[in-house]
Formats: C-alpha cells, sequence, structure tokens
C-alpha cells in the first residue's frame, strides 16, 4: 500500500514539475540554476583580481541532537580560476580527530562543462597528520582528484559528527567503548563560524537546527550578515548567511581571523558562571598530590630559602619551576584529551604536556603548598566576545588569594621571563572555573614602561674612523624574555656570532670584543647584558670632517628583537596590526669624539605622539662628547586598520632619524 | 658451533663491553646491556668543560645490515646527555622517517635517565605522523614520521633511543649510503656498523684518520661485519659543511659494482618513467607553437612544468628505486625533485631536445668517486643540448639555467653517459673575471647622471643563460646591474660584444635621474657592486658579520673583478671620495684608487679591485678573507660626494 502511495506521489510530482517547467518565465525572471549555470556563471580570475579559486558555495546544515552532538552536513562548490587553483585543489583534505569526531565524504564531482564527472570516493585514503608539539594522533582523509582544468567545478558532500577537542568526560561515553561524540558538556552546543577565506566567497550559509527545547544565545561580530529564524514543534532554525565575500590576503603581523572578521558566535550554555563551574567540575580530580609532588615542592622552597615564605614568594617558585621543568610537548591520554587537564601526577612524571597539562601541574603544587588555586581558560592573540561560547585556545592558572581576589599565572608562557603572566598575553580575557561560577574578565592594559629597554651605549670615534664602545641592556616584562632568548635560542657556541649579526645592523665589519650578560635562571632580577664591540672604519672621514650614524639608534631601531615595531612596514594595510606587548625604548649613547673635533649642527630633535606609538629623537654636543637620545613608547599591542597609517608615519620617521648623518668638524668649525 | 653462533653478541654489544672495560652493573646501562654511561660521562667530563656544551652524545651508534635476501635492515642506537633548552629542542622529541608500507620500525627503547632512574615512554608517546611536506601529496603518504617523544627531561639528563628500521620485503635495487662522525655536538664514542653477505663485495671510502675497521664473519647469517669506533672528539664545524667531504672524519659504502651499473638502472628507471601520452603530446605541440630555437623551447617547457605542477619538497632519493611516470605527475599535478626532472624529461625529449639526468655535488671541487653512489650528488638535474643550446634544468625552481656557471668546479655525473663523476669546468686553475668600466657625465639642466659602460665576465661570473634569449633578458639584466651599482640608475640600452658561454663582453648606457642628495645639498655617488662579482657569488655559508668559524671555504674558482668609474666633473665640485688604499694578505689583494686628472677636462678616476688567490680557504684564514671582503663593502670605499658647481 505504502509503495503505491510513493509512486503515486513521484508520479505527482513528475508531471507537477513538467507542468511548471512547460510554462514561460515571468519577465525578469531566470530559470532556476544548475550547477552547470552555476559554475559557468561563477566569473573568471579577472572578476576576482586573479584569485586562484572561488567558492561558489559554502553550505552547511548543523542539526544538533538532544546530547548536544552536532550532525553536519556540508556541501561545498569551488570554481577553479587559475592554474594555482588546479594544484591547489588537486588532492582534497578533510581533517578530524578520532576522540571527538568523525567524517564521511559522500560525494565528489567534477562539474567540467556541461559534463559532471563523479569522483570514486572508494580510494579516498585515511592518513595520520601532520603533528608537531601536540601529538594526539589526529588525522586527515585524503583523495586525489584528476587533473583540474581552469573553468572546472568541483562539488563536495560530506558529513561530520562530533564536536572538535573540547571537554571530554570519559564517563560520558559508551562504557562499551563506542564512541557516541556526546561534548564535554553534555546537552550543550557552541560555535564559532567566521565568514571569511582566503579565496573570494559567492554565498555561504549556515543553518543551525537546534531542538526546540534548547535556547540559543548568538551574535554577529565585527560586520553584517543576512539571517533569519523559523521553528516547527521539534525544532527550531537559525540560518546565517554573507554574499560576495571578497578574499583575505593575509598581511604580516595580524591576530586571530576571529577578531577581524565577520563571524557569528553562538551557544547554548546559560552563561559564563555555568561554564566557569562545569570547567572546575571536570578537572577538580585532576590535581590531587601525591607524596613525590609534595616533597618536589617542599625541596623547590627550601632550595629556594622559602621554607617560611610568603604565598607570593612561594606561587613564584613554583610558577617558574613548572615553566621550566615541564616541557611543551603533548602527547595523548587517549579519550577525555581536549580540554581536560592530565592529573598532575602523570605530567609529574612526565615533564612535558601542552598549556593545560603544564597549568595542571602548577595548580597541582600550588594545592600541595595549600594554596587555593584552580584552572582558568583564555584565548591567546585574540579578544573573546560576550556570547558564552568556548572562544578558547590556551589554559592557565588563578590563584585565590585571602581575599578572595584572583591573581592570574600563566607557565605555559615564561619560560626564561620573569613575569608570572607573559605581558605578551596582556588584556587578554579569562574565565576560572570555580565552584561558585565566575564570569568573564581581563587583564589589565600594559603600558610601555612595564616592559621597557633601557639601553646604554658608550663609545669612542678614534681617528681612524673606527668605533669602540659598550652597550649595556637592561630590561623588565616582555623584553625581558627576548634579552634571556638572546642566550637560550641558539647554541652556546654561537653567543658570539649571533650576536655579532644583530650588531651587524650598524655595520658588517662588527667585532664583539667580550660580552657578560645576567644569570638566565635568576626570575627575580631583569635580564641584562653588557657587550664590548668595535666597528672598525665606522666614521666616514671627509676632509677634516669626520661622519657617522648613531650605532646605538642602528642597532635598536633595525632589530626586532629589541624593538618590536622594527620592521618595514608596507605603506598599505587592511588587517589589525598586532605586535603581542607594548614596549618602552630608552636608549642614551654617549660618544666621545678624537681630541678637538665636535659635532656642529646637531639634527634638530624629532618628537611625534600618534595614539598608538610615540617617538623622540635628540642629540646634544657637550663639552667633550656628544649625545644621542632616544626613546619610543608602542603604546598599544593591537592596532587597528585606521590607525596603521600614523603608526607607519612615526616608525617610518624614527627609523630616518635613527639613519641620521652627524657631521663632527675639527676644531667645531666648519 | 651453531650455539656459539646463535649467542654471538651483537657487534655493539661487543664493542660496547671493549669501550667500557669492567661495566658496574649498578650504574646506569644502556637498554643493551653493553654500555656503561656513567663512564662515558665520566670520559665526557674528563675531556670537556660540560657546561659551555648544549649537550653532548655520549653514544652514537648505527648498524646497517643487507642481507642475503636483499633486505635491509637499519639500527639505531643513542645515548645524549643534554644541557640546554635548544638540547631539548633537537633531542627531545625525535622524528624517524620511513616507508610504512614496505617497511616496519620497531623502537627498542625512548627513555630518560633523571633522578637515578630510567623514565620508559609508553605506548602514547610513540606517535605516527605524516611529514608536513607530504598533506598535498596523495601518491607519497605511504612516507611516516614515528615521532619518539621522550619523557621525564629536567636538565641537565640522559636520553637514550633505540629502534630498527626493515624492509617487510626486498625491493631495492642497490643501496649506498655514509656514516659521518662529527654531529652537531661533541661525541664520546661512535660506532658504526656494516654487515653484507660474504659473496658481496663492498665499496668502502673511509676518510684519512678514521680508525681501521674490524672485520668478522657471522657464519649463520652467511654475513660479513665491518665495524669502525671512533671517540671521543669534538663537535661538528661551523658553519655547518655543505657537503659530507668538508666533514672532518666519514665513512662512505656502496654495494654498486661500479658506476656503470649504477647508471644503468637509473637510466633504465628514468627512460621507462619519462614518456608522455597523447595529452601531454597535444599540450605540448600546442605550447611550442611559435618557438623558434631550441632555447625557447625549453624554457617554455621549464615554465609549463613549473605552472602545472607544485614542488614537494621532500627528499627524493628514496624513489630512485621505483620512478613514477610523467604522466602520473602530470594528472596529480605535483612531485618531489625527481618526479618533476621525469616529467620535464619526458617533455624536453619529445621537443627533440637531448635530455640526461645529471647529478650533482653541493659542493665545489672534487669528490671521492671510488664508491659508486649518490651520497655526495646531492643535486638532481637535467642536462639539456640541442641546436645552439647547452643549459642546466633545475627541477626544483622548474628553470633553465646557465651550463656552465652549474657545473663550474662541480663535480657532476650524466647517469648512463659518464664513466664517473668528474668537473667538467675545473675553478682552481682559472680566474673568474668580472671587469666594469664606466663613464659618468652630469647633466646639469636635467639634474641627472648619464653614463656608458663596458662589461666583462668570464667563467664563473658569466651567465650566460641569463643573459640569452629571445625576450629582454639582456636588458633586464643590465638594468639590474646598473641599480645594483647606483642606486636609482635605469639602463638605456645594451649590446653585446663578445657573448660565449665561457666569456661575455657588452657595452651599455644607462641614467640615473633621481639623486641623493643632502641638507648640504651634496651628491652623494655610491659606486656599488657587480650583481655577478665576488660578494654576490660568496659561497652560502659565508656571512660577513661572522667573527667566528671554524668550517673551511670552498669557492668555485680564482677570482678577480674590478670596477672602475670615470667621472667626468663638468658642472660639479668633488667634495670627498675614497682615499687611495691597498690591503694585501696571503689569500689576496684589495685596492681602491682615485686619481682627479685635468686630461680632455677635469675627470675623476676611481678604480676599486679585489683578487682571491685561492679557492680553498681554512678556517684560519677567515678572519684574512673577512677583511678583504669588508674592504670592498665598506662605504670608505665607495662614496663620492659632488657639489653643483
Amino acid at each position: 500500500m505504502k509503495i503505491y502511495f510513493i509512486i503515486i506521489l513521484l508520479l505527482a510530482i513528475s508531471i507537477s514539475a513538467s507542468a511548471q517547467s512547460d510554462k514561460p518565465l515571468p519577465p525578469g525572471d531566470s530559470p532556476p540554476p544548475t550547477i552547470f549555470s552555476k559554475i559557468e556563471n561563477a566569473g573568471t580570475a579577472d572578476d576576482y583580481d586573479s584569485a586562484a579559486y572561488l567558492i561558489v558555495c559554502d553550505s552547511v546544515i548543523n542539526r544538533v541532537d538532544e546530547k548536544g552532538v552536532s550532525n553536519i552536513s556540508s556541501y561545498l562548490l569551488y570554481k577553479i580560476l587559475t592554474e594555482e587553483g588546479c594544484r591547489e585543489h588537486a588532492v582534497l583534505k578533510w581533517y578530524y580527530e578520532p576522540l571527538t569526531n568523525y567524517v564521511e565524504i559522500l560525494k565528489v564531482n567534477i562539474i567540467r562543462g556541461d559534463s559532471l564527472i563523479t569522483i570514486s570516493i572508494e580510494t579516498i585514503i585515511d592518513v595520520p597528520a601532520p603533528q608537531d608539539a601536540i601529538y594526539w594522533k589526529d588525522r586527515y582523509k585524503l583523495l586525489q582528484l584528476p587533473r583540474l582544468q581552469i573553468g572546472d567545478g568541483v562539488e563536495i558532500e560530506f558529513f561530520k559528527k562530533g564536536y572538535s577537542y573540547a571537554l571530554l568526560n570519559s564517563n560520558q561515553n559508551g562504557s562499551d567503548g563506542i564512541i557516541d561524540y556526546t561534548p564535554p558538556m553534555p546537552g550543550e552546543y557552541f560555535e564559532i563560524v567566521v565568514f571569511k577565506e582566503t579565496a573570494p566567497i559567492v554565498f555561504k550559509k549556515y543553518v543551525l537546527k537546534l531542538p526546540a527545547d534548547k535556547r540559543l544565545q548568538s551574535q554577529v561580530y565585527n560586520g553584517a550578515l543576512f539571517s533569519s529564524t523559523s521553528y516547527n514543534a521539534d525544532t527550531t532554525t537559525y540560518a546565517w548567511w554573507g554574499k560576495n565575500i571578497s578574499a583575505w590576503e593575509p598581511e604580516q603581523y595580524h591576530p586571530d581571523n576571529t577578531d577581524m572578521f565577520t563571524k557569528v558566535v553562538m551557544a547554548t550554555v546559560e552563561s559564563w558562571e555555568a561554564k566557569s563551574r562545569w570547567f572546575f567540575d571536570v578537572n577538580e580530580k585532576q590535581f590531587e598530590y601525591t607524596d613525590a609532588i609534595k616533597e618536589k615542592v617542599d625541596e623547590i622552597f627550601a632550595t629556594a630559602g622559602l621554607t617560611n615564605g610568603t604565598e607570593e614568594e612561594k606561587a613564584f617558585e613554583l610558577l617558574h619551576w613548572v615553566a621550566q621543568n615541564i616541557r611543551y610537548s603533548g602527547q595523548t591520554m587517549g579519550q577525555g584529551e581536549g580540554f581536560t587537564l592530565h592529573s598532575g601526577e602523570m605530567i609529574f612524571e612526565q615533564r612535558s604536556g601542552v598549556c593545560k597539562d603544564i597549568a595542571g601541574m602548577l595548580i597541582t603544587m600550588m594545592r600541595a603548598a595549600g594554596m587555593d588555586s584552580y584552572g582558568a581558560m583564555t584565548l591567546a592573540g585574540a579578544r573573546i566576545d560576550e556570547v558564552p561560547a568556548d572562544q578558547f585556545n590556551h589554559c592557565v592558572v588563578a590563584l585565590k588569594k585571602s581575599d578572595g581576589q584572583f591573581v592570574m599565572y600563566d607557565p605555559t608562557w615564561v619560560p626564561y621571563n620573569k613575569d608570572i603572566w607573559s605581558l605578551l598575553e596582556a588584556e587578554q580575557h579569562y574565565l576560572i572555573g570555580s565552584p561558585e561560577g565566575e564570569t568573564l574578565d581581563n587583564i589589565p592594559y600594559s603600558p610601555p614602561e612595564q616592559s621597557p629597554l633601557i639601553v646604554s651605549n658608550k663609545g669612542k670615534i678614534l681617528s681612524d674612523g673606527t668605533f669602540e664602545a659598550t652597550m649595556e641592556l637592561k630590561s623588565e616584562g616582555a623584553v625581558d624574555g627576548y634579552l634571556r632568548g638572546l642566550l637560550v635560542w641558539y647554541p652556546l657556541s654561537q653567543t658570539r656570532n649571533k650576536l655579532a649579526q644583530f650588531f651587524s645592523k650598524a655595520g658588517e665589519q662588527i667585532e664583539i670584543i667580550e660580552f657578560e650578560h645576567g644569570d638566565v635562571l635568576d626570575f627575580k632580577t631583569g635580564m641584562w647584558w653588557k657587550i664590548k664591540y668595535r666597528l672598525p672604519q665606522y666614521a666616514r672621514k671627509i676632509g677634516e670632517t669626520l661622519e657617522f650614524k648613531s650605532p646605538m639608534m642602528q642597532i635598536i631601531m633595525n632589530n626586532r628583537i629589541f624593538f618590536r615595531g622594527a620592521f618595514d612596514w608596507p605603506e598599505e594595510r587592511n588587517d589589525d596590526l598586532f605586535l603581542y606587548y607594548t614596549e618602552h625604548v630608552d636608549a642614551n649613547e654617549t660618544i666621545s669624539l678624537p681630541s678637538g673635533y665636535k659635532v656642529t649642527e646637531p639634527e634638530d630633535s624629532l618628537e611625534i605622539d600618534d595614539t598608538y606609538v610615540y617617538f623622540k629623537g635628540s642629540c646634544k654636543m657637550n663639552k667633550n662628547s656628544f649625545t644621542v637620545k632616544q626613546i619610543v613608547d608602542l603604546k598599544r599591542r593591537q592596532i587597528p586598520p585606521e590607525g596603521y597609517k600614523g603608526f607607519r608615519k612615526v616608525i617610518s620617521d624614527g627609523t630616518d632619524y635613527a639613519a641620521t648623518v652627524f657631521k663632527a668638524v675639527k676644531g667645531g668649525t666648519k | 658451533m651453531k650455539l656459539i653462533n646463535k649467542l654471538i653478541i651483537p657487534s655493539l654489544m661487543i664493542i660496547g663491553y671493549l669501550i667500557s672495560g669492567n661495566v658496574n652493573v649498578s650504574a646506569q646501562i644502556s637498554i643493551d646491556g653493553a654500555v656503561d654511561i656513567s663512564q662515558l660521562m665520566k670520559e665526557a667530563g674528563a675531556t670537556l668543560d660540560m657546561n659551555a656544551e648544549d649537550a653532548v652524545i655520549l653514544l652514537d651508534s648505527e648498524r646497517i645490515r643487507l642481507n642475503k635476501n636483499s633486505r635491509y635492515e637499519k639500527f639505531v642506537h643513542r645515548i645524549i646527555w643534554i644541557n640546554t633548552e635548544i638540547a631539548i629542542e633537537h633531542y627531545g622529541d625525535v622524528r624517524v622517517p620511513y616507508d610504512a608500507s614496505k617497511c616496519t620500525l620497531h623502537v627498542t627503547t625512548v627513555r630518560t635517565w633523571r633522578d637515578n632512574k630510567w623514565w620508559e615512554t609508553g605506548p602514547n608517546g610513540i606517535v605516527e605522523t605524516l611529514p608536513e611536506e607530504l598533506l598535498n601529496a596523495y601518491d607519497y603518504a605511504n612516507i611516516r614520521e614515528m615521532m619518539l617523544l621522550h619523557e621525564g627531561i629536567e636538565l641537565p639528563c640522559i636520553l637514550e633511543i633505540a629502534y630498527s628500521i626493515e624492509d617487510k620485503e626486498a625491493f631495492r635495487r642497490g643501496w649506498d649510503g655514509s656514516w659521518t662522525f662529527n654531529r652537531d655536538e661533541p661525541v664520546i664514542r661512535s660506532w658504526f656498523g656494516f654487515e653484507l653477505p660474504s659473496s658481496w663485495w663492498p665499496h668502502i671510502y673511509e676518510f684519512p684518520g678514521v680508525p681501521a675497521p674490524t672485520k668478522r664473519t657471522d657464519e649463520t647469517l652467511g654475513l660479513d661485519i665491518y665495524s669502525w669506533q671512533r671517540g671521543p672528539y669534538g663537535a661538528k664545524t661551523f658553519p655547518p659543511p655543505t657537503n659530507i667531504e668538508n666533514n672532518e672524519s666519514f665513512i662512505i659504502w656502496s654495494t654498486w659494482k661500479d658506476w656503470a651499473s649504477i647508471g644503468a638502472h637509473i637510466r633504465s628507471q628514468f627512460d621507462e618513467a619519462a614518456i608522455g601520452d597523447t595529452y601531454l603530446k597535444e599540450q605540448l605541440d600546442s605550447l611550442l607553437e611559435g618557438a623558434y630555437t631550441d632555447r625557447d623551447k625549453v624554457r617554455l617547457i621549464a615554465g609549463y612544468v613549473n605552472d602545472k605542477t607544485t614542488h614537494i619538497d621532500y627528499d627524493w632519493k628514496y624513489w630512485l628505486t621505483s620512478m613514477r611516470p610523467a604522466v602520473k605527475t602530470f594528472e596529480s599535478t605535483y612531485g618531489h625533485t625527481l618526479d618533476r626532472a621525469i616529467l620535464a624529461g619526458a617533455m624536453f625529449s619529445k621537443a627533440g631536445i637531448n635530455t640526461l639526468p645529471v647529478f650533482l655535488s653541493p659542493c665545489f671541487g672534487d669528490i671521492n668517486i671510488n664508491v659508486p653512489g649518490l651520497t655526495q650528488l646531492s643535486e638532481l638535474g637535467l642536462w639539456l643540448s640541442g641546436e645552439n643550446l647547452a643549459a642546466y634544468y633545475d627541477p626544483i625552481s622548474s628553470e633553465i639555467k646557465s651550463g656552465p656557471q652549474s657545473f663550474f668546479s662541480r663535480m657532476a655525473w650524466l647517469a648512463g653517459n659518464d664513466e664517473t663523476p668528474n668537473i667538467r669546468i675545473k675553478g682552481d686553475d682559472k680566474t673568474s673575471i668580472n671587469d666594469i668600466r664606466i663613464e659618468l657625465s652630469y647633466d646639469a639642466e636635467k639634474n641627472r647622471f648619464t653614463g656608458t659602460g663596458y662589461f666583462s665576465a668570464s667563467n664563473y661570473f658569466n651567465q650566460f643563460l641569463e643573459l640569452a634569449g629571445m625576450d629582454n633578458e639582456a636588458f633586464e639584466y643590465f638594468d639590474n646591474l646598473v641599480s645594483s651599482i647606483f642606486e636609482n640608475a635605469k639602463l638605456t640600452s645594451c649590446n653585446p660584444s663578445e657573448f660565449t658561454r665561457l666569456r661575455s663582453i657588452f657595452g651599455f648606457q644607462f641614467e640615473i635621474d633621481s639623486l641623493t642628495i643632502d641638507k648640504e645639498e651634496r651628491i652623494e655617488l655610491s659606486l656599488g657592486e657587480s650583481t655577478c662579482g665576488i660578494l654576490a657569488n660568496l659561497p652560502d655559508n659565508i656571512e660577513l658579520f661572522h667573527n667566528q668559524r671554524t668550517s673551511p671555504m670552498r669557492f668555485s674558482s680564482l677570482m678577480r673583478q674590478n670596477i672602475e668609474l670615470t667621472l667626468n666633473l663638468e658642472g660639479l665640485d668633488l667634495i670627498a671620495y675614497p682615499e687611495n688604499n691597498k690591503i694585501e694578505n696571503e689569500i689576496g689583494k684589495f685596492s681602491i684608487h682615485s686619481t682627479e686628472t685635468d686630461k680632455n677636462g677635469k675627470k675623476l678616476t676611481v678604480a676599486r679591485s679585489l683578487i682571491l688567490n685561492k679557492t680553498d680557504y681554512s678556517a684560519e684564514e677567515w678572519l684574512s678573507l673577512r677583511t678583504l671582503l669588508l674592504a670592498d663593502r665598506n662605504d670608505n670605499n665607495r662614496i663620492i660626494l659632488l657639489k653643483e658647481d
């Protein structure tokens, strides 16, 4: 009976469709597009600024079930515009994480003219993903396409179930070992969908179908999208879409793309407080300490003479022990991997892990010392928006003080840095996991003075033009890590050559005579260097005049390791500029001139104060010596596109000033 | 007897015992029980300032076994004391590449000695990954990198690693390889073993100074077993040598009978793979429409291959045993160096160009050729010859390069053609000369300089193919040259006078209309450097800022460059110019000579020259060489200041 009904229904649909197709179209209307017409009419490379390929359609329908499990049907249609596009799409790739999601490729077609070439998905291979530093056994599915041609369309349909790494309580999945991809916060769903790619997009749509009893918080950031909401008895359907979205051409030193591009952030969880409580609950048992950990904690305090020290002193010692001794190399612990912190006991033995495991070690050791410590989540390199979705990529530590306030510690970002929280993470949002439930908070702005580079360069120009000097570098804050890095990033045998490389900005003839430096493992004192060097034939002798540039300014303004703004910044920029930290450079140079020489017309001082950067350069001829002073402040770690022009001008003018040729004349007259 | 043979302790163990003498069982003992690590630590402490080292390799051992059934096995065992962060980065997580489809990797141990005990890595610390470079290369995805992650690292500590890789079935046609004793760190004990069927005759080259091997025969396995042991000795020199030949101490081995047999193998495989199909032929015909010369054809084909395929940057030598057909590379749109060479080779041949695979040494000068194999010939290209064509195709960039310069002073081997590798153009008895003479006049009305020039380049400096072509090649070349000599200079014309593969002579004209003028209205002219002279052709590992180096240097040829400027001073006042100077040392000479003359109008002549008298320089000679090179680079020897009169 049923089958007859279906046949009759199909017949009716067919007759109806046939009848419709016979009807003339109203004026101005076009027939519905076919896959062939979509590709044909999509345009060429000329229409898209020579883009390699075009995303004609990127459509996702995510059916979230009661458990919060995502069931994602994706449809992608590309058009190949150049040979580069042919090469880029020769091998299709689907990334997945076997413990939290799986992917099934349903259909791959090539559209060539009016032909549809079906690609066998039988030849898909499943391979381990390339992995570096995080070894969680992720995988790829790969499919080799036949050689593509310019103008081809590539149509892909695939299905993905599960979620991307998040907290996963192993008990929530079947005890029979079958993974049902329930998310770590059962029943809850979140997603961040960005509407921008490195290729132009004609149409992109994200549809979310939620069970009717689930409520959603969502917001569109960084631009506008089309949207709709509808419902039936079982489901609420939300949709967001965008049209004709230009390609992103990545520029150097940009923040995470979620800071810049139009995105939808969505979550079903009611509040940050709920997320905070959940984070606390799922990890609390990971911080139990063993006798061995307690012994190590006591040993650390005894070695530092802090057995009776303050909580702040002890926390400082533990932080730096963890930062120096738990290296960044993450193994999977199998089910539960993701944001679940590995147990303190495990990491104490392995002495390695990713950020969450390193944070877990510090929390465990702090608790062994009687401190009230908690795990916290943050987003390194970008902001977190208000919707309580998991906008996190990093894990840190919060220490609750007796007055109820928290102090934040990040052991992952402070190896070889004297801070307890890297100033490369200033202004960053974070969420602490606590039994009471915390709300989203953020690290305060760090003014440049917190990351100073203090430079003193005292030297003399000899009568043959050779410059001999000693440069002293002192630092704090973010810069401290860079000055320590000079000693730990390169082989010990190459320290002299590396210094020569940095100082060669003043001249390739650089000779490093000797150097001293602070103790790289002394985190109570800012790192310092004292470098004695010479630059033979540095000053140019023209008649009775010696012409020279400030060696100090050449070295500082042209080395990014000393000055974060050092870069040949292009004239135009679209992306935010992300410097990671603010910086204050205070550089002073004293140059003794050969007897009788004086700089007759010291360059006018230059002072420019922009919203985001400040530069002041000045110089003066004293009785027996010539002094140069340079102050630079990088005032924000992130500079929006509208602030870039001013930033660039100051850096450019400052760099030009640093290249000023000074003229010392014998007798002091021209 | 059989029992005794079965009980033969692996050669590594014997050597280990020999090294350690009386083994103290309570001390740190290696995984095979053969090496007393504490004894090696004592030796290290006695011979090195441990605080000044990032790491010390206590044991560095490898054993290669070639079985009678032609299966290959490699056993690796290393014990390393680490002291710094950079040592953790180098040795904490180890990547082991292997072909998962044809080989088996067996890990014996990955462990760390800390707090007087071993911390053994568990199963989650042994992770199979795909090399990053191969993610977009479906056909090569059988290659894996097994990550061996050390647990329990705390500085300082000792890391031990032992693993083996063996062929599942025999699939290789021949073997060759090397063992370098020098590493990035000092080594206390190095051991290399080489085992092969007694009936095979191995080719082994040992650098003078390598201790003689011990040889014994394993009757049961039917293998001759050679082993070498050395240590303690220092780290590899700096900057790292570009070729094994520059290492202080090494062994090269091969089972190929002779160069002819390896050549025949490569050629037969290459020729079989380098065949196109009808589609490729049609593409070629369409591509070469309007190509008049063989030089045009090879350029078009090189560009086509570059456009149609992505280069996969991964060691190609492994695939010499089984080459991928050209059609497959074209179809897949990617290829490693060998695959790209095969595809290009197929197209060159079809276009009537005589094409031969050529293997080149990465450095200048002789290499030892007693051992047939590609260990020392790490660069692969194609030698192309045709009507008025002798060129080199580089599959990595898919560009046609100058024949003479690519082969100059380098060992090259045309597989299946040459009896042995040889240097086709020797540089140590030739001088490469770059001579540039310029006359410059100032046009006060237009605020610009106009110049005429003479250019001569010979031997290594003669960039013949960069200059030759049907398009604008020579113009672009000289435009680049004049802007390198004078900032903002623009070429107006150029013309050849003599143009051969070993010498080019050109005349050229140019203008400088954007002048550098300072606050005192002084015009600054800087007599820069040639794009094909000595400074532009320094070996890759020379950096002028290096204060110290411990590795030797090898140049392609003797070298001489002269750049001479005659400046007509009409309309100009001379403020300053380079002072006369001469530096002469044991390796060469720099000189700068400026003269003002009134003959035929007031003129300034500045002549700067640099001569290098040797091709091989010891590390001790670096400072002398640096002095000469810096003199040529120094602004004092370049800048002329003028004022309008």
